[in-house]
């Protein structure tokens, strides 16, 4: 049966890779007797997959992933017997049974929505910092330009930004929450819209914390 | 006051590979470290990804735990970009479990794996602000202490480690935490009154209770102990029997990252008595005591379902040896199939046997099969007792090559005592006759995949303990000489070659065999900058140069030098359990080509170590019968 995981990843895991977390699933489930499906022949793989990677020293509270065990379990079983199972840091929060006819829930992600707390060297002005972002968002067009190898592509963001909003500003620290587009159509990651931010105020940020909020799916059940 | 842990945490994400710093991995035990008593850092002087795949670490990190009244917290050397962090930003170097400075610590202990390790223990002791030389420690400061195979010379490391653990550990370092519950309650608290309590365990050795004399000519001359109630040889300690010691099962801690071995190790025997001549671990760990097929198999279930990996190594020094290995492996392999849990060999003799062995545990994918000839002529295989013939390997090539391998690796040697060109020409000559023998076995036309043979020559270093003790080690231009002539003739759509940084093999010749003097050495090369010597990239050879040069040693008189029969050497106050006398003997039989076989086959050679009163049982049996499939 297929299962449909929502977990969340907190810190000290943050520092965790996407490659680690699947290696500790894998772990988790042989851990807590429940065996997943294999795919392959010559060196088979378990059936898990994530529907979306998330980047190293980001946490988040709302991601998915979906495994094909070979026995059919219920799926509160399931939670509470992984979830003992699991270290510090990750906990499930849902578990649910998934239909075999969707498609992959990678093709299924459509867009995130991101909360980034930041500090910065300079003081804050919540005015000044709502007038940067109302002004940016009413831009017609704004590319930013990206480096793959020794590949230059410019990309227009303005349509892959659903919504940017100053959230709370005191002194040094603020806070903003995005919802960006991710997928076939285009994606842009929190980090570029804090650098463009950066830029645009101006301000220098010292350090910040990129929290993942939510997924959203598309099309499936 | 910002914690170390939150410091820690705040530069993270600058750093390389950052989950090597954060603890928290499944099964690692965590204590209120306010209700224990003792406190033990254990240090591997290697950076998370190696370190973390130690058996003998793991071994004590869960035993050591098992004890109520005592924390033991793991320690690994940070990388060089977390180094930089750590020193800005003024953070200790501490230990995973509590993110405490290793300085807080009861005992901080080190394992000796590798000469080329020993400027990382310095320059840990000098991040957790611990000073460096034993003399300069005080009441407050961790008791260092060092174990592990290169242990058994302790010299070189002598003035920085506080005493030194021989052999296997299970028993004594209990013995040690008892001797510390006493001296805690006693009114002396001075170190010096602790190091004389420890003395008199067996296995334990108080470096500064022992003063080096040399001769005129800067020889090394002898030991001695200072005190005339100092015992003037350390005996190593021997486990009787592997089913009653403690093995590691809750206490197995998986990591996030991918570690070098990143697998259950179970340990299926202790000791190798197959007598190659220059091999340090086949006389260390002697004799051989063998885990019962119950006992492994009850291990490997539990430690499955501790860990939820997806693999298990069947490790010792030569696991085909181990009796009845088939049926181990098979018995395994139906305990543990139904978990998806694959069974595996880290390496395989020369032979059919082994072939067979394989072809069970690697039943889909063949991935490559690994063998050691050590010497490319039939003549030095016989001075180095490595009884393995040429007909043997091609016959056991040949059968790799029929039951589908088609990726070959094969491990040298160069250097060995009484090398000749020939002995070289003799490895291209063997490589050429296994291409050749995989024409002859296969039709290319209808395999899948190409022929792959990955050669790989190591330097020969005259190692302590070994019946190759007095032999020199040949110069860093013969090194380099010997790997260019295999580069050259070692070439070929189907070869790769690959062979040993020249300057580490030297280096860890000079110091393998050095005394008490080289302390100096090693504290100068870490004091310009050498660290992680063991990485060729960061080797800093001329830096090590500069040391010596400033010390006023020369390196080469360690490294190249033919030591006489009649001479003290540094390390002969350290007892193996295997007499001197027996050593010598086995060089004299070197030199004449003649070998000696397992004394598990034939009779007792006589090397001494099952006189030893802890040892009642040493005997196993080797398979070599045909596998029936």
């Amino acid at each position: 049966m297929k299962l449909r995981l929502k977990f969340s990843k907190e810190e000290p895991l943050k520092f965790i890779s996407h490659l680690d977390l699947q290696r500790l699933f894998t772990r988790a489930f042989r851990r807590a007797g429940i065996k997943l499906g294999l795919k392959g022949g010559f060196n088979p793989q378990p059936k898990i997959s994530f529907a979306l990677a998330l980047p190293l020293g980001c946490t988040s509270s709302g991601e998915y992933l979906e495994a094909e065990i070979v026995d059919e379990l219920n799926p509160q079983e399931v939670k509470d017997r992984l979830s003992f199972q699991l270290p510090e840091g990750i906990s499930i929060k849902e578990v649910t049974e998934a239909s075999q006819e969707d498609s992959s829930l990678t093709s299924r992600v459509s867009s995130c929505l991101y909360r980034v707390r930041f500090q910065t060297e300079e003081s804050l002005n919540v005015n000044k910092l709502k007038e940067t972002v109302k002004k940016l968002l009413q831009r017609k067009e704004l590319e930013i330009t990206r480096q793959k190898k020794k590949k230059t592509k410019k990309i227009d963001i303005i349509p892959l930004i659903e919504h940017l909003e100053v959230m709370s500003v005191n002194s040094f620290q603020g806070e903003v929450e995005m919802h960006l587009k991710t997928g076939a159509g285009g994606s842009i990651k929190p980090q570029e819209i804090m650098s463009i931010i950066e830029k645009e105020a101006p301000l220098t940020i010292t350090n910040k914390k990129i929290h993942r909020k939510k997924l959203f799916l598309e099309g499936g059940k | 006051m910002q914690s170390i842990r939150e410091k820690v945490m705040n530069i993270l994400l600058e750093v390389e590979k950052p989950a090597r710093y954060i603890g928290n991995e499944w099964n690692t035990v965590k204590k209120d470290l306010a209700r224990v008593d003792i406190k033990v850092a254990l240090a591997f002087p290697e950076v998370y990804d190696l370190g973390m795949s130690h058996l003998g670490f793991k071994i004590l990190y869960g035993l050591l735990n098992q004890q109520e009244d005592i924390a033991a917290e793991r320690v690994y050397a940070p990388w060089f970009d977390m180094e930089a962090k750590m020193r800005d930003q003024g953070i200790s170097l501490f230990s995973l479990e509590s993110f405490l400075s290793v300085k807080d610590f009861d005992f901080l202990g080190f394992t000796l794996q590798y000469e080329l390790t020993y400027t990382n223990i310095l320059n840990m002791l000098d991040l957790g602000g611990i000073p460096l030389k034993s003399e300069d420690r005080h009441r407050e400061d961790p008791f260092v202490i060092a174990g592990g195979p290169s242990a058994f010379n302790p010299e070189p490391m002598a003035e920085f480690i506080d005493f030194y653990v021989l052999g296997d550990g299970e028993e004594v370092i209990l013995e040690i935490m008892d001797k510390y519950r006493e001296w805690k309650g006693q009114e002396d608290k001075s170190r010096k009154s602790f190091l004389k309590m420890v003395a008199e365990l067996s296995g334990v050795y108080v470096p500064s209770f022992y003063q080096d004399y040399y001769d005129t000519g800067g020889n090394f001359e002898k030991l001695a102990p200072l005190d005339a109630g100092t015992s003037q040889v350390t005996q190593k300690r021997m486990v009787p029997s592997l089913d009653e010691v403690f093995y590691p099962v809750k206490s197995w801690i998986v990591p996030y990252l991918d570690i070098v071995h990143d697998r259950v190790m179970l340990e299926i025997f202790r000791g190798c008595t197959r007598g190659c001549r220059f091999c340090q671990a086949g006389i260390l760990y002697r004799p051989v005591r063998e885990r019962s097929p119950e006992k492994l198999k009850e291990l490997a279930c539990q430690i499955i379902g501790e860990t939820g990996y997806e693999e298990i190594s069947l490790t010792s020094l030569s696991s085909s040896d181990y009796s009845n290995i088939q049926p181990l492996i098979r018995e395994l392999q139906a305990a543990l199939k139904d978990k998806g849990v694959r069974v595996t060999l880290p390496s395989l003799r020369v032979d059919s046997f082994s072939v067979q062995l394989a072809k069970i545990i690697q039943k889909l994918k063949k991935s490559s099969l690994t063998f050691a000839p050590e010497a490319g002529t039939q003549r030095l295989r016989d001075v180095i007792n490595k009884n393995v013939s040429e007909e043997n390997l091609m016959s056991t090539a040949g059968e790799a090559f029929r039951e589908g391998w088609n990726h070959i690796k094969l491990y040298f040697m160069i250097g060995l005592p009484t090398e000749t060109d020939e002995d070289l020409e003799g490895i291209v000559n063997t490589v050429k006759k296994i291409v050749g023998q995989f024409k002859n076995t296969v039709v290319e036309k209808e395999r899948k995949g190409r022929l792959k043979i990955t050669i790989s020559t190591s330097t020969f270093v005259p190692k302590p303990h070994t019946p190759f003790q007095w032999e020199p080690q040949i110069s860093l231009e013969e090194m380099k000489r010997k790997q260019r002539y295999l580069r050259d003739k070692l070439r070929g759509r189907n070869l790769i070659y690959n062979w040993h940084n020249p300057e580490a093999s030297f280096l860890e010749a000079v110091i393998s065999r050095g005394d008490r003097r080289i302390s100096k050495v090693i504290y100068k090369a870490w004091e310009m900058g050498c660290r992680f010597d063991g990485w060729d990239n960061y080797l800093k050879f001329d830096r090590w140069q500069e040391a010596f040069k400033n010390v006023g040693l020369e390196p080469e008189s360690y490294a190249n030098r033919k030591v006489s029969l009649e001479a003290n050497l540094p390390w002969d106050h350290i007892n193996t359990g295997v007499s001197k006398k027996f050593l010598a003997k086995q060089y004299k039989l070197s030199l004449e080509g003649k070998t000696t076989s397992d004394c598990r086959d034939q009779c007792c050679l006589g090397c001494g170590v099952c006189e030893h009163p802890e040892i009642n049982e040493v005997k196993g049996e080797i398979s070599t019968d045909e596998i029936k499939a």
